[in-house]
């Protein structure tokens, strides 16, 4: 907390001291996704024509989307809008890494946020969850990981669910579904109440047998009516 | 992640004990039973597989290889009844097991759904033809599509197969589950009713085992059609 307050400042401090610098050359580096990365002294910014997107005020810039940067003050990371020309996250970040239409953000003290570069927002902007499912796009819930425990994220509202007990969570299209500790598989609301009848109908038009992928973890569940696994 | 290992190595040891103790789909023409058969010298067997399954848990001792074998011996009453309110025609898969309480007599009875509003009672071996909106309710009267009535029913519970009956289906009936639950199960109970009164000397158990995993019939509903086609008196 102290750090990211320094720094913070120090951010303060650089745009307040850009304002005021006297013409210093400016040099272009390169041109990605349209727009100029730019350095004055030592210091990064980012150009697009003559207009200037973000002041030269940071230790690095890395483009990671046409609308999305990775800048870095000190030894911390955050991500700056290139559309509203501002930062989005606080300066939390040790490293940030793409991982396909997504962003994870990593803090020191090993927790992460994730932000979701087709939503434009943050999923998760700072969690204790230790591992997410990032490998299919397709789904209408994303799980999170803490411990031995799953919850789930919708995609589109970024709004998380928690189910109680689940130690196994699955990348469907749609729906929440989890293994129980009394190893069935169940249907949840988005209340976490389990709905057995759901799960019944769902099963049924799969053809009596429905099958349920963990594409992180290479596992698929095979289940019957009653959540039971036959497969394994 | 630990649980699921936990849960997996159980499954694994079940999975053993069937595997090296029991036999393919066998009918015993004496004792008119279909089962899977104990292999003999069972003790032999345990003294083999004892450091296998103490590999996958420690904890598990000849009496908990007892036990098992015990349950493997009577999979058509190993199975886990769930008490039902209300459940209706549409939302039961074919091959499940309903029992009901009829107000009328004093026995319960199991009914195998068959097909589209098809039922066979187990412990008669007659197929029913019920309306397609048959709803399963204590109070309700059972009607035939003939308006034949069976009976008030006084409760409903389902049959859910147990950790037994998967552990048989994935030995012996290898692969059924990635197959979709077949229209209808007649096929199934019609082979058996041929074999078990024309020939019960010579009953194809293999041929009968790939007709239910052609089917998506796992062991539960197999025994069930093939205990139904028993009782059938010709």
């Amino acid at each position: 907390m102290i750090r990211q307050k320094e720094i913070n400042e120090l951010y303060l401090n650089r745009l307040q001291k850009d304002k005021e610098l006297f013409y210093v050359e400016i040099l272009p580096i390169e041109t990605t996704f349209g727009v100029k990365l730019i350095r004055r002294k030592k210091l990064y910014g980012i150009c697009c024509g003559t207009e200037q997107i973000a002041a030269p005020v940071f230790d690095e810039v890395i483009l990671l989307s046409m609308s999305i940067a990775d800048v870095r003050i000190q030894e911390r990371h955050a991500l700056f809008d290139l559309n509203t020309k501002k930062l989005i996250s606080k300066f939390l970040y040790e490293r940030i890494e793409k991982a396909e239409n997504w962003l994870i953000l990593y803090r020191p003290e090993g927790r992460i946020g994730i932000y979701d570069l087709i939503e434009s927002h943050f999923l998760v902007e700072d969690s204790s969850y230790e591992a997410y499912n990032l490998k299919d796009n397709t789904t209408e819930y994303i799980w999170a990981r803490h411990g031995k425990y799953y919850d789930y994220i919708n995609r589109k509202t970024g709004r998380l669910h928690t189910l109680p007990g689940i130690i196994m969570a699955y990348d469907t299209l749609h729906g929440l579904f989890g293994l129980g500790n009394y190893r069935k598989i169940m249907y949840f609301d988005e209340c976490g109440v389990p709905k057995p009848a759901d799960l019944r109908r769902i099963v049924l038009e799969a053809g009596g047998h429905l099958v349920l992928n963990n594409f992180t973890y290479n596992i698929q569940h095979i289940i019957d009516v009653y959540g039971n696994i036959l497969n394994i | 992640m630990e649980e699921i290992f936990s849960m997996e190595e159980n499954n694994q040891i079940l999975k053993l004990i069937v595997k090296e103790c029991c036999l393919p789909l066998h009918f015993d023409e004496q004792e008119r039973q279909f089962s899977f058969p104990f292999r003999h010298r069972l003790n032999e067997i345990w003294q083999r597989l004892r450091p296998k399954i103490r590999q996958l848990n420690s904890e598990w001792f000849l009496r908990d290889f007892n036990a098992t074998l015990a349950t493997v011996k009577f999979p058509l009453i190993q199975t886990e009844i769930i008490d039902t309110q209300y459940i209706s025609n549409d939302e039961l898969c074919n091959g499940e097991l309903l029992e009901l309480d009829f107000k009328e007599r004093n026995t319960p009875e199991i009914y195998i759904k068959m097909g589209r509003g098809q039922y066979l009672n187990r412990n008669t071996g007659r197929g029913y033809t019920l309306s397609d909106y048959t709803v399963f309710k204590a109070g309700n009267i059972l009607l035939t599509s003939e308006g034949k009535e069976l009976g008030e029913i006084k409760a409903v519970r389902l049959h859910s197969p147990t950790d037994i009956h998967i552990a048989l289906g994935r030995v012996f009936l290898s692969g059924y589950y990635r197959h979709t639950v077949s229209s209808s199960l007649w096929p199934i109970y019609e082979e058996s009713l041929t074999a078990v009164h024309n020939i019960p000397k010579d009953i194809d158990c293999e041929h009968i085992t790939k007709i239910a995993v052609e089917k998506g019939v796992g062991v539960l509903p197999l025994l069930s059609i093939l205990e139904a086609s028993l009782s059938v008196k010709l």
